[in-house]
């Protein structure tokens, strides 16, 4: 009997695999109903055709000789399909959904699950029912207590600048101690140790001098044109440098409140200007008198200063977050890009005094709009115009609804008509090209530098310099940099007498050129593949990461193009399904699978499909795992530190915001710690007044991922579709049904607290 | 022994009706915010589905767990628990999917075939509707289908279904299904226990089982 219900299962498993294998994309879910539908299909068969008599008259052997013979091709056909449905990867998938959401419900949960060196962090923390909540980093270390919002929640906020007490931690997984009221609960979060990054250089032809900051490590470094350099300590989360005349360098910070002044010969600090925190860019005026700092902080602007009297005149502001800025045509005329509103600012002064009042900063005409942020601007010696770096050549306002639209352009702003005078595509195609079409130079043009009348790019997805002609953009000449750990270059700065130097944030690495593109010195400020792959082997698996995200894919888009430093371009793509969804930003995805709008990647690691199949993949042949290593640099990016959580911080309210984020029913789905339940949910019924035309237009196929809250002040505009600029208009202009959230159950007060909840997430 | 069981497998079965009967009134009495109501609708029933059929599934290694700590279960007995917590598990699924569809997907119901979660839900239900068919005799006459207790191990596999299905419920706890998936399996191992086959003296001699023709008594892989 044993005997007979084993090749009759068997005979049932035969019929499933080929039940199975006739699916096109055959799933785990699909081989479980194969087998219901092989078990339902030979009971039919055994009781109502003469098989099932047949069957009991043969013997053993002879069924079992029918059953190998019917075995063969089904098997052969099951064994294929199931090779090119790839089970392990489904497992996989089920394995990492699984693991993530295990983590944020076994409460006490903490989250993101990842601490860096680099930056202050805010922790949420879930623990339902309890009254205190800490973190105790390492057994020795002190605990750290979280402040309580109600609801079980807490937070915590890191500054590893502050907080020592992950000093001696090497990189990769730790478990430090969440005590809730008293009682220790080990739990599993990764530690990343950050590189130096050195990203944008600023030269001084004159002084032979060229300078950039890394703002993971804190440190200024000077490079001078003999090959010399020099590392310098700064304050926290160094931006920009910029040379002022007198041998002196200024350095902006991200997230202390101060200008450092430093002399370039002695390295000494000379002067610490008081200033608003998050300054994000700075340029000199051509005269060299006048010194701008684009603040990123709340309120908004730019604070000019004598550099000669170091003292701020006060803050120009502005109703935009400033990404990049230069000086135009003379001192009185400023121009600042904004990379949410994809426009182009211009600012004038008519004071004649330096620094010109706040008061006598104007707009000046109305803003140039393009479909896609400036990545970068710089200013040629002439003056007459800005070189302005993006991802596409047209120049109109309205994103553009073509298929995978990435043109890497280089846009030449005339200052005296103010329009845009001419783009250079720089895309190119190139002479070892294995399949048709491939773009193998200009990809992602960064860094530009005027040296000795030549333009010189820095193009971080072809990883090379292009030389390209002032006039016209006609390429003369490329120096690929594959042979030195120089991958993906952002910053260039020439040094005189044909030098020029470039940075490479990926590889911790500056290269000093000379005018026949020779390398001269080649300085390391973060350690070689090789020390990292014995010491560090996690670091070295982000810096991989890393480059894939910057490497340009034979298609001539990377990561980076729409991704912008990790972040967003804040425009809409069509990647292809003919719809046009939000740009996401990449930093705090760690630990919230599933990916994308509609949650239809499963894994990290499943978006590097994209490249191989849309983007036909990378030209560069590589050793290690590209899919694995793009995993790893996105799962080593935390949710971005910005003005509202620097902020002093009103806990009280704080509070009243939870309370009104519980009583709104937020928390059903955008549940703490993550503030996602990681679940997706029918877009009609959210949004029914228009969550059909939402999901036509998304192609989202009737759902939506929930989005993490964390960061949310540095997301707008909201919504799948971008259509609130507002989170007051997510609420409430765009939550007519109250589907969205209870909001009718609010009083304009516990509005008012939540949405000032949501800016500190 | 089976008397003082029949009650409680008819209970079972009330049990399911009178949980989503209950539900129905606590919604439509109770001024709640929509999502409150959904959410607590797709748990309840959702949860009496599962929780029947893991019922239904157990009956079977409890009591050969029962019998080799030597208490006397008799097999008719377990196998009525069985197929009665199988029918309530149908049962209580069918008005889950009502539910689901009356609330969290009353904008779409074709949405119910989009996520693999929901096909997983949607296949496990139309299994557990196929052994509520098979379970009631006058269809399985009808049907002459032969093997129906192999058939009834399909159970299994709609059990399966419906863990993917509660892994990925955006509503649901992952670690309580963790919980419950394991101690089930923990329990099924019960199943290795060998079935003691002498009867007790006052019992009549055990009838020689019928392999293919115990339709319905099972209402789950016995």
């Amino acid at each position: 009997m044993s005997s007979r219900n084993s090749s009759w299962q068997f005979f049932v498993l035969l019929v499933a695999l080929a039940v199975w294998s006739l699916y096109p994309v055959p799933g785990v879910a699909w081989l479980l109903l194969a087998y219901s539908i092989a078990l339902l299909a030979v009971q039919l068969a055994l009781s109502w055709s003469p098989l099932g008599e047949l069957s009991e008259r043969l013997s053993p052997k002879q069924r079992l000789a029918i059953y190998l013979l019917a075995a063969i091709a089904p098997a052969a056909w099951g064994l294929r399909e199931l090779a090119a449905s790839q089970p392990w990867r489904q497992w996989d998938t089920v394995r990492e959904n699984m693991r993530d959401r295990l983590y944020l419900e076994q409460t006490p949960a903490i989250s993101p699950p990842l601490v860096v060196s680099h930056q202050p962090q805010r922790f949420v923390i879930h623990a339902p029912g309890s009254q205190t909540a800490a973190v105790r980093w390492t057994p020795t270390s002190e605990p750290r207590a979280a402040i309580p919002l109600g609801q079980g929640v807490f937070v915590l906020d890191h500054d590893p600048r502050q907080v020592r007490d992950l000093a001696a931690q090497p990189a990769g997984p730790f478990s430090p101690a969440l005590l809730v009221d008293g009682v220790p609960h080990s739990r599993q979060l990764n530690y990343r140790l950050a590189q130096p990054h050195p990203r944008w250089l600023s030269g001084d032809a004159n002084l032979g001098i060229a300078a950039t900051v890394s703002e993971e490590t804190d440190e200024l470094i000077l490079i001078h044109s003999d090959g010399s350099h020099r590392r310098l300590p700064v304050d926290d989360g160094p931006t920009d440098c910029a040379l002022l005349n007198g041998g002196r360098v200024s350095v902006s910070h991200r997230y202390s409140p101060h200008l450092w002044i430093i002399d370039t010969e002695s390295g000494k600090t000379l002067e610490r200007v008081q200033m608003p925190a998050f300054q994000v860019r700075m340029a000199v005026s051509p005269d060299g008198r006048l010194l701008a700092v684009a603040c990123d902080s709340h309120p908004a602007g730019v604070h000019f200063l004598d550099t000669e009297s170091l003292q701020p005149a006060g803050l120009v502001s502005l109703d935009f977050s400033p990404d990049w800025l230069e000086f135009g045509r003379d001192a009185t005329e400023v121009i600042l890009t904004d990379r949410r509103g994809h426009a182009i600012v211009r600012l004038k002064s008519d004071d004649s005094q330096q620094p010109p009042a706040p008061s006598n900063w104007k707009v000046s005409g109305p803003p140039i709009l393009l479909p896609r942020p400036v990545v970068s601007m710089v200013r040629p010696a002439d003056g007459r115009h800005l070189l302005l770096a993006t991802t596409v050549s047209l120049v109109r306002p309205d994103t553009s609804p073509a298929n995978h639209l990435v043109e890497n352009t280089i846009h030449q702003l005339d200052l005296e008509s103010w329009r845009i005078g001419g783009a250079f595509v720089t895309d190119r195609r190139g002479l070892s090209q294995d399949s048709p079409g491939n773009t193998e130079h200009g990809i992602s043009p960064m860094g530009m530098a005027e040296v000795e009348g030549r333009l010189l790019v820095c193009c971080a997805g072809s990883n090379e310099v292009a030389e390209l002609s002032l006039a016209d953009g006609v390429a003369l000449r490329y120096l690929p940099l594959d042979s030195f750990p120089l991958f993906a270059p952002h910053g260039i700065a020439g040094l005189g007498e044909g030098l020029w130097c470039v940075a490479s944030p990926v590889d911790g690495t500056l290269g000093l050129f000379d005018s026949d593109g020779e390398l001269r010195k080649l300085i390391r400020l973060a350690p070689s593949d090789e020390t990292l792959a014995k010491d560090d082997p996690t670091s070295l698996l982000v810096r991989h990461g890393e480059r894939t995200f910057m490497e340009g894919t034979r298609a001539g888009i990377s990561c980076q193009s729409c991704h912008t430093d990790a972040d967003s371009d804040y425009a809409q793509h069509d990647i292809g399904q003919g719809v046009e969804p939000g740009v996401l930003s990449v930093r705090g995805v760690a630990g919230t699978s599933p990916y994308l709008r509609d949650g239809s990647h499963g894994r990290l690691r499943d978006l590097h499909d994209l490249a191989e199949t849309g983007y036909r993949g990378y030209t560069r042949e590589v050793e290690w795992d590209r899919a694995q290593a793009l995993a790893e640099f996105m799962n080593s990016l935390p949710p971005p530190w910005h003005a509202r959580q620097a902020e002093t911080t009103d806990w009280d309210r704080m509070a009243a915001g939870m309370a009104a984020m519980a009583k709104a029913r937020c928390t059903h789905c955008h549940a703490p710690p993550a503030m996602t339940n990681l679940g997706q949910h029918p877009v009609s019924l959210l949004f029914p007044d228009y969550g059909r035309e939402l999901a036509a237009d998304l192609g989202v196929e009737s759902f939506v991922d929930t989005p993490s809250l964390r960061g949310l002040a540095t997301s707008a505009p909201y919504l799948h579709d971008q259509r609130a600029a507002t989170l007051h208009e997510v609420l409430v202009r765009h939550n007519r049904p109250n589907r969205h959230g209870n909001v009718r159950a609010l009083s304009p007060d516990e509005l008012n607290d939540l949405i000032y909840l949501l800016e500190r997430l | 022994m089976a008397k003082r069981l029949i009650p409680l497998d008819e209970a079972a079965l009330v049990a399911a009706w009178l949980g989503l009967a209950a539900w129905c009134v606590r919604v439509y009495v109770t001024p709640v915010y929509y999502l409150d109501r959904i959410v607590l609708a797709c748990q309840i029933s959702g949860y009496a589905a599962v929780g029947f059929l893991v019922l239904s599934l157990l009956v079977s290694p409890l009591s050969r767990g029962a019998q080799w700590l030597g208490w006397n279960v008799s097999r008719e007995a377990s196998a009525r628990l069985s197929r009665n917590a199988g029918i309530a598990s149908a049962l209580a699924a069918l008005g889950h999917l009502v539910v689901v569809l009356a609330t969290y997907l009353r904008e779409d119901w074709w949405a119910a075939l989009l996520l693999q979660y929901m096909q997983s839900g949607v296949l496990a239900w139309a299994l557990l509707m196929l052994l509520l068919v098979g379970s009631v005799k006058p269809l399985m006459g009808v049907l002459r289908w032969q093997l129906w207790k192999p058939l009834f191990r399909l159970s299994f596999i709609a059990a399966l279904l419906a863990l993917h299905h509660v892994l990925y419920a955006p509503f649901a706890s992952r670690y309580w299904a963790f919980v419950i998936a394991g101690a089930a399996v923990g329990l099924s191992l019960l199943r290795l226990v060998p079935l003691r086959r002498v009867p007790p003296v006052s019992c009549p001699p055990m009838a020689p089982s019928n392999r293919q023709g115990t339709g319905g008594q099972a209402a789950s892989g016995n």
